[in-house]
């Protein structure tokens, strides 16, 4: 019966998807277990990849620049190999002063982690950190850098979770804008976000910092989102709405907030 | 069985990595090692349940709805295998063959989220599917490798 077996997968898949949307299925415990078995070799090649990066912009790169002078004493390589170290030490010391400048600021319990890997799924941006449940993340809690809102916490693992970006299809989040407090919903596209029911009578402009405004029950009030980079207005809609390009920059992001307790 | 396994093991291993080293493609690069996978995995006549688990772990590993992977992925798995039935295609037909499906996948895919999240439609990038099939390029090539150094682990020697 080979052909009722190949119907096979399409119909489990069939089965699942109905099941996840009905609810039926709990897709938490389902997601928190494939967490924490892909958690140690996540968190080794990540490891990995940080340790050749690191090497490959800070020495070899530095390297091939300066090939013309060979005739560099060795005593000069050392101190080179040793100021590369220095630096991206110094640089990871800077991002991590932020962190911790941001961290006295505000009146939250915050966890610190880090970066460990991005879905599979080349169409989603969701993203893996390297704490979990272990560390008291739950789901729902909000993730925030200096630069402001990042996203929420969509399932955790023990050791790992996974976080849904603001930029992400499907993420939604109450925000204002800072000069006019104007409200609306900012909801993601994939790579910005798109700012929702605006009054059409509001004085609007381009630039203008979005800021959250805590009513959404997730994201503290009065943290930075984005900017707006562009009006859009449709002729008959009954609001305007606008362009977001977030503060936080997703394809540099290496350390996150969560925000534990508010 | 331990052929199956074997290919199971390598198509997540694939996701693992890509999923560390996503971050240095960009968003211009991506691509889809689950669906070039797929792809492989029916070309080489892997079974149904090897390809079905192997997409479920990307649907588990994702952070979309539950489901919506699996189902994209496997039906277009399905029509593969009955083109593949009608005709044997040799290696030069894997890029345009990659490309249509990934294509047709995603764009699956899109109207399955749709469906679950009320997202509102959108066309899927043609260049995912573009260097998807690149990929494979590299893919197919670097899995027979794999698969051929591996295979006295599944293959028993004849007395």
């Amino acid at each position: 019966m080979p052909k009722r077996r190949s119907l096979l997968p399409l119909v489990i898949g069939l089965i699942l998807f109905s099941l996840s949307r009905t609810g039926v299925l709990r897709e938490e415990m389902m997601k928190g277990f494939s967490l924490s078995l892909l958690f140690p070799f996540q968190k080794a090649f990540s490891y990995f990849y940080r340790e050749i990066r690191s090497l490959f912009e800070d020495y070899v790169f530095l390297l091939n620049v300066k090939e013309e002078n060979k005739r560099l004493k060795r005593e000069l390589e050392r101190l080179k190999m040793e100021n590369v170290l220095l630096r991206e030490e110094k640089r990871e010391a800077e991002r991590l002063r932020r962190l911790l400048e941001l961290k006295e600021a505000i009146k939250f319990k915050v966890i610190v982690a880090r970066l460990i890997g991005e879905s599979p799924d080349p169409q989603s941006r969701t993203f893996y950190i390297d704490k979990g449940s272990l560390e008291g993340i739950k789901k729902g809690m909000a993730v925030i850098t200096p630069e402001g809102i990042v996203g929420k916490v969509l399932f955790t693992g023990p050791k790992s979770s996974l976080i849904l970006p603001i930029i992400e299809r499907g993420a939604s989040l109450s925000v204002m804008l800072e000069d006019s407090g104007t409200r609306g919903i900012l909801e993601g596209q994939g790579e910005r976000c798109l700012l929702r029911y605006l009054p059409p009578e509001e004085p609007i402009r381009e630039g203008e910092r979005v800021l959250t405004t805590g009513l959404d029950g997730v994201y503290p009030k009065g943290f930075p989102v984005g900017y707006i980079r562009r009006i859009i207005k449709k002729s008959g809609a009954l609001f305007l709405e606008a362009e977001v390009e977030p503060s936080v920059r997703f394809e540099r992001l290496e350390e996150v907030m969560v925000i534990k307790e508010g | 069985m331990r052929r199956d396994g074997l290919f199971l093991l390598t198509g997540w291993f694939y996701l693992v990595i890509f999923s560390v080293l996503r971050g240095i493609l960009g968003s211009e690069f991506l691509f889809d090692p689950l669906m070039v996978m797929v792809i492989y995995g029916v070309w080489k006549g892997y079974s149904p349940e090897a390809i079905l688990l192997l997409v479920l772990a990307g649907d588990l590993l994702g952070g979309g709805a539950l489901g919506i992977q699996t189902l994209s992925k496997t039906s277009m798995a399905l029509i593969l295998q009955g083109l593949l039935s009608l005709t044997r295609l040799s290696f030069l037909w894997v890029f345009p063959m990659v490309l249509a499906f990934s294509y047709l996948g995603f764009l699956f895919q899109e109207l399955l989220g749709r469906l679950a999240s009320f997202w509102f439609f959108r066309f899927p990038s043609f260049k995912l599917a573009l260097f998807t099939a690149l990929s494979s390029l590299l893919i197919f090539p670097l899995n027979d490798y794999i698969f051929e150094k591996l295979r006295p682990l599944y293959v028993k020697k004849l007395p």
